[in-house]
């Protein structure tokens, strides 16, 4: 158990590691929504609609990079190394801090990060605002997701001879795949549809820069472009949502059943 | 190859409670050490016991459990697990297809080569003498399978690592006749291969498989003997009644 306490920790220095290189390292500059858009127009790669989805995309795909390796060290901790009240609290913690509006985070992270700090009005700010508010939420989504793993998988596990870290990454993680996905795909469509829109109407993007306020803008204006952008959008999260479904398809919705099996 | 067990002043508690009391028993080598007895006569936790489950779930457990002559409490619990098999009564599949259920174990141990897993199941599935009936359902999702065939499955997942001792907790018991006999008889085929311990449901199944039968009650051994002896001369009262009533 402490061994891998310790590998787990040792994991988790690493990945922050990592990040701040990728940050310190990656000059700012070369990141921002106009610099990419800027550079792609002038080689004539992303002529209009074109340019709206990869700033959306780069978006999506900072996010997701600080979220999911992050949020998934966090939810192994917990499952694995914290007990009884400090659990209950830290559950507690993340489930309300992921039910807090994305209008407020938005709005809180911009006057924070977005108009206080070196990172200004970038792709950056968004991103980190959209990270603020998508760890807890996949932390949540995560820790659910394991503990609904029944400890059967588990006594299953250490009948084949298996140390913890190989029941984690070989018997309980793919187990709790389908949750984990779930909550994936609904982070994806919160920072598709709700709260990257939020924080480009405070300004910190341009309305054209990323896809829902694009669409927001020809809606506006009265576009009929637009219902056919949405409808896109709605039915390849519906197509995502239906492949995923099936590739990590849950066993018969089976709930969390720990139990004492003498 | 087989281990032979060898059991004496067992004693396990749990939460202070007194599960197992004074258990000597032996199992040798290559043969089928039945455990008979009704619910919560302790089988579970002697199995549990021996591979040092029990433990892992805040069981205090003393005395001598000799595995060929070497105590099991001088192993690390996931290294004895390799050579202690362990089936239990419901199958517990693992999400992924039915080979990589079959080499769960291998894969643990860190055996990613392709080849070296399938010609590992193929093998185990041979040994069973259930090849021809799995050779086409290697790749398909494991929650397809039937409960049977959930169960051959999870009996493979055990012998794929070749342990020289298998527990067996009630592996029949939700099973269908016909896939009961036939588990049993490739039970009975595989002693040659590694000792086994069986919790049994019926006495049948202890009269059909094992050489040698004990009858446990409130965590203690009544008696144990050859399985012949046990059925025809009992000595106790409770396993005249627990035999006659059942195998009439």
């Amino acid at each position: 158990m402490r061994k891998t306490r310790n590998q787990l920790f040792l994991a988790a220095l690493l990945t922050m590691a990592a990040v701040a290189v990728l940050f310190a390292v990656i000059p700012m500059a070369l990141l921002t929504v106009d610099a990419i858009t800027a550079l792609l127009r002038s080689w004539g790669v992303l002529p209009g609609i074109g340019a709206v989805f990869l700033n959306t995309l780069q978006v999506l795909a900072l996010v997701l990079v600080l979220t999911i390796p992050l949020s998934l060290l966090v939810s192994l901790w917990m499952y694995e190394c914290v007990k009884g009240r400090v659990l209950v609290r830290m559950q507690r913690f993340m489930h309300g801090f992921s039910r807090v509006p994305a209008v407020l985070l938005g709005l809180v992270g911009h006057a924070l990060i977005g108009k206080n700090s070196a990172l200004h009005e970038s792709v950056y700010t968004i991103s980190a605002i959209l990270t603020i508010m998508a760890l807890p939420f996949m932390i949540a989504r995560m820790d659910a997701a394991l503990r609904a793993v029944p400890e059967r998988y588990l006594l299953a596990g250490m009948l084949l001879g298996g140390r913890r870290t190989d029941i984690l990454c070989r018997i309980v993680l793919p187990q709790a795949m389908p949750g984990i996905v779930r909550g994936g795909l609904e982070l994806v469509e919160r920072i598709l549809c709700e709260a990257t829109a939020l924080l480009a109407l405070m300004g910190a993007v341009m309305p054209n820069q990323v896809l829902a306020t694009e669409l927001f803008r020809l809606a506006w204006l009265g576009r009929k472009d637009a219902a056919v952008l949405a409808f896109l959008l709605m039915a390849t999260m519906m197509t995502i949502r239906f492949f995923t479904t099936r590739r990590w398809r849950s066993e018969g919705g089976e709930q969390n059943c720990r139990y004492n099996w003498w | 190859m087989p281990l032979q067990l060898v059991v004496k002043d067992l004693n396990a508690s749990i939460d202070g409670k007194v599960v197992l009391h004074d258990v000597a028993v032996t199992a040798k080598a290559g043969h089928v050490l039945a455990l008979m007895g009704k619910t919560g006569s302790g089988k579970s936790t002697f199995l549990r016991v021996i591979n040092r489950m029990a433990e892992q779930y805040g069981a205090v457990v003393s005395g001598h459990i000799m595995l060929d002559n070497s105590s099991i409490f001088m192993h690390e619990p996931s290294e004895l697990r390799k050579r202690v098999g362990m089936v239990l009564t419901e199958p517990v599949l693992f999400a992924g297809s039915v080979l990589q259920n079959i080499t769960a174990g291998l894969r643990m141990q860190g055996v990613t080569k392709r080849q070296a897993l399938e010609e590992c199941a193929e093998d185990t599935l041979r040994r069973m003498d259930i090849y021809n009936d799995f050779k086409d359902m290697l790749y398909l999702d494991a929650y397809a399978l039937t409960r049977s065939q959930a169960q051959l499955t999870c009996i493979a997942r055990a012998l794929a690592l070749k342990p020289g001792l298998l527990l067996l907790d009630e592996p029949t018991r939700l099973l269908d006749t016909m896939t009961s006999i036939k588990v049993e008889d490739m039970l009975f085929n595989l002693k040659k291969e590694c000792t086994m311990v069986v919790a049994v449901h019926t006495p049948q199944m202890a009269g059909r498989i094992a050489e040698e039968t004990a009858m446990m009650e409130d965590g203690t051994v009544l008696e144990w003997s050859r399985t012949s002896d046990l059925f025809y001369h009992p000595q106790h009262l409770h396993t005249e009644q627990f035999v006659s009533a059942k195998f009439a």
